[in-house]
């Protein structure tokens, strides 16, 4: 009866994996796929309703949606990816460092993190957003910074956890140190848990792009990014709100897929 | 000598194997059976089987355990519950794992105590400390407010000893109880069951792989291979007579001087 | 000449409180010097508590001393350089208990014992994985193991790998803590055997950390007793013990024979 289960949910996590990775490709190749320029603007054209010319219709500006939607998917996705991947590796270097070294650089690294950590992520990546001003660029700027201050402490308590184990301290005596030892024994058998909080997070950043996107401080129009277009339509919620229906929707389908991918992840690495 | 407890000819398979085949052994009153043999020759299985806590694939195709005239694997689980820990108690090898990480040694003595008999708060103290004296702990009146992992491994092993005394078990089955200490600790403690054996008259089965445990404190012994009793003797003819060429071969291995 | 030499040394940790184990409140070793020749095997024994462990972390140059110097052939190893340290690495290693965590779970057997090597790097790959096919034979096990991982090994074999890895880089010096002590009698015997012939064919010198004072004495030419962090006697091969410390330990032997253990309790 268990083994049922077991088979379920492996075609549960299969079957999200599935479709997320064919939306990153879609996202990927969106260039080549899109029908016609999601930035190209036809007054004549807007408000169209779906059809095989354009299938999620038109805006307001008579671009057509679905093309806005696909490039969308590397703005608001691959985004939030860019951000991930770069946050951990900084997190890496840094809290790795920081763990192996310990002494007066550990002192000062809990010190200064102390005090960064009691702002709310939100509050720290506005400061930054409003020092920096609003851009696509900055809020890649922005969302690395808070993410990589939550992970480096994160990453600082795995590797201070393996110090101690017997076999860190035998790879030390057959010579082993500094970045071997960090990638020979320490990475391998800390890859699931930071695998699992990477992806875990994912969807989060995706929510948080689009959230500053909706308010105006982060992506500029003309860009497809997701949130951005929920902003743009939201005038017309009346009359058209399948314009913001329609990013909305692939907000959140996104990011329940994420979720669930990564809740399976941790349920594994249990 | 009186009988405590006897096992006929048991055999329990999981799945198509057997773990243990046709084991014969009795337990008498004021004695110590010394159950030797290696990792997976059933040893730790057998002292499940007495207690009653086989996992749930394990099946008993044939034979009994006998205590107080009643076969076990026939007696209801509210009566082996009374029996488990207050007649047959079981001492394990990892003492850190025996014990509630939250509770105090003060609590896991009331948890024992009212599951057997009906007591009052300071009965229950009054019987910790006795049973603590008795095992060679010092500052019980101490101890009854710690945590188990402000102990050393002598010391809780101590502890869950002096649990058992408390509730005066008749039959205590100790699975290597002190593989997992240093050489005086292990003294210590092999006196103490000694000491417990002589004064309670409480039967012993001693799992080891130890043939110096054996040594040091068996009355009988008997040899498992491969979830089978290969020999079975008093330990004097062990030592002097070994008939079976396994028992032969770990004699062999003992580092003399 | 003189391989090692352990002068005054005394460790102290940061005070913790409600710790109710033996030589908390005192510093964990004081005062403890002694030497040890080439080719020669040092027991050091004592019950859990005593500081050996320590003692053996200290003399590997893995953790520094709060007070005394350790000097492994005439170099003072917490005041070298990294670059001479790793220099001295190649004739100091150390074999631990057995236990699971005492080898990365990634890695395969040939990977484990390969890593000494890797780290110095005048070898060549094929140099290497003859090398490492040599050292399981000299451990005794069999070259197929090489591509196993250590969780499908049992005690015996796991503890063989440590050894091999000891090995590799052709040390002069063994630091062995509790080598044996998890393994079942028979395995012991073979293991300290195997132990011996090693350090009459590579001429290695041995410390011997152990609480069963019963295999130190098999294995060593002289052996230091500690307790609570004090180095109380040093006696030799035959010679018989005086200090309380070393008689707790030598009583603590269990018997070969039923006819030896002490008469206590009436039967």
């Amino acid at each position: 009866m268990s083994l049922l289960r077991k088979e379920r949910a492996n075609v549960k996590r299969f079957f999200s994996l599935t479709i997320l990775l064919v939306i990153g490709l879609l996202g990927l190749f969106a260039p080549v796929l899109m029908p016609h320029d999601p930035l190209a603007v036809d007054i004549s054209k807007k408000f169209l309703a779906p059809s095989w010319d354009y299938p999620f219709g038109t805006d307001h500006l008579g671009r057509c949606v679905f093309s806005r939607m696909l490039l969308g998917i590397r703005y608001s996705l691959g985004s939030a990816l860019i951000i991930q991947i770069v946050a951990i590796l900084l997190a890496i270097l840094v809290g790795a460092f920081v763990a192996l070294k310990r002494g007066i650089i550990d002192f000062l690294f809990i010190r200064i993190w102390d005090i960064l950590l009691a702002f709310p992520t939100l509050v720290l990546a506005f400061g930054l957003l409003g020092l920096l001003g609003p851009s696509l660029k900055n809020v890649l700027i922005a969302l690395v910074f808070t993410q990589f201050i939550y992970y480096s402490r994160l990453i600082r308590g795995l590797f201070i956890g393996m110090n101690e184990k017997d076999f860190i301290q035998a790879a030390k005596i057959s010579g082993t140190s500094g970045i071997k030892l960090i990638i020979r024994h320490y990475l391998p058998n800390l890859l699931p848990p930071i695998v699992t909080i990477v992806v875990l997070d994912i969807g989060k950043v995706i929510l948080e792009i689009a959230g500053f996107s909706f308010i105006g401080l982060g992506v500029q129009a003309p860009i497809p990014e997701w949130g951005m277009m929920v902003n743009e339509g939201k005038q017309y919620i009346r009359q058209h709100p399948e314009l913001m229906l329609y990013p909305g929707l692939a907000i959140i389908l996104v990011v329940l897929l994420l979720n669930h991918l990564a809740s399976s992840f941790k349920k594994l690495d249990q | 000598m009186e009988k405590v407890l006897e096992v006929k000819d048991l055999t329990v398979k999981i799945g198509e194997k057997n773990i243990l085949t046709s084991i014969n052994m009795t337990a008498y009153k004021g004695r110590v059976l010394g159950i030797i043999g290696e990792s997976g020759s059933g040893k730790t299985m057998l002292c499940h089987a007495i207690m009653q806590s086989l996992p749930a694939a394990a099946k008993v195709t044939q034979g009994q355990i006998i205590y107080q005239q009643e076969n076990l694997f026939n007696v209801s689980a509210s009566k082996m519950r009374a029996y488990r820990g207050r007649h047959l108690s079981m001492i394990m090898q990892n003492p850190s794992t025996a014990f509630d990480r939250i509770q105090t040694i003060e609590s896991h003595f009331r948890e024992s105590l009212k599951a057997h008999f009906v007591v009052t708060k300071k009965e229950i103290r009054q019987i910790a400390i006795d049973a603590m004296y008795k095992v060679n702990l010092p500052n019980p009146e101490k101890l009854l407010h710690y945590y188990p992992f402000q102990l050393s491994g002598g010391m809780l092993q101590r502890v869950m000893i002096a649990l058992s005394l408390a509730i005066l078990a008749s039959i205590y089955i100790a699975d290597e109880p002190t593989t997992a200490l240093d050489t005086v600790n292990q003294k210590q403690i092999l006196t103490l069951f000694d000491r417990i054996r002589s004064e309670t008259e409480a039967a012993i089965i001693l799992v080891t792989h130890d043939l110096g445990v054996i040594a040091e404190l068996a009355d009988d012994v008997a040899v498992m291979y491969q979830g089978e009793i290969i020999e079975h003797a008093n330990v004097y003819d062990f030592f002097d007579a070994p008939q079976h060429p396994y028992t032969k071969k770990l004699l062999q291995s003992r580092i003399m001087f | 000449m003189t391989l090692l030499e352990v002068k005054n040394i005394e460790m102290q940790y940061a005070q913790r409180p409600f710790m109710f184990k033996r030589g908390q409140e005192t510093p964990v070793l004081q005062g403890v010097t002694f030497s040890l020749q080439e080719g020669e095997c040092l027991g050091i024994v004592g019950q859990s508590g005593s500081g050996k462990s320590t003692l053996g972390r200290i003399i590997l140059g893995i953790e520094r001393p709060t007070k005394g110097e350790v000097l492994f052939q005439g170099i003072n190893l917490y005041e070298t350089t990294s670059k001479h340290k790793k220099i001295i690495r190649r004739d100091l290693q150390a074999v631990f208990q057995n236990s699971y965590h005492s080898f990365n779970p990634k890695q395969t057997v040939f990977d484990i014992v390969e890593e000494p090597l890797l780290n110095f790097e005048q070898f060549s790959k094929t140099e290497r994985q003859h090398k490492v096919r040599e050292l399981l034979d000299c451990v005794e096990l069999e070259r197929t193991i090489a591509q196993k991982k250590t969780s499908q090994l049992s005690g015996g074999q796991q503890q063989r790998v440590n050894i091999a890895r000891a090995l590799a880089l052709n040390p002069k010096l063994i630091v062995l803590d509790e080598a044996i002590s998890s393994l079942d009698m028979i395995l012991q015997k073979h293991i300290i055997h195997l132990l011996q012939t090693l350090q009459k064919d590579m001429q290695l010198a041995y410390i011997f950390i152990s609480h069963d004072l019963q295999a130190t004495r098999y294995m060593s030419d002289r052996i230091v007793v500690m307790e609570h962090g004090q180095l109380v006697e040093e006696i030799g091969k035959d010679e018989a013990y005086k200090h309380p410390a070393s008689l707790e330990l030598y009583n603590a032997i269990l018997p070969s024979h039923p006819r030896e253990r002490t008469k206590k309790f009436f039967r």
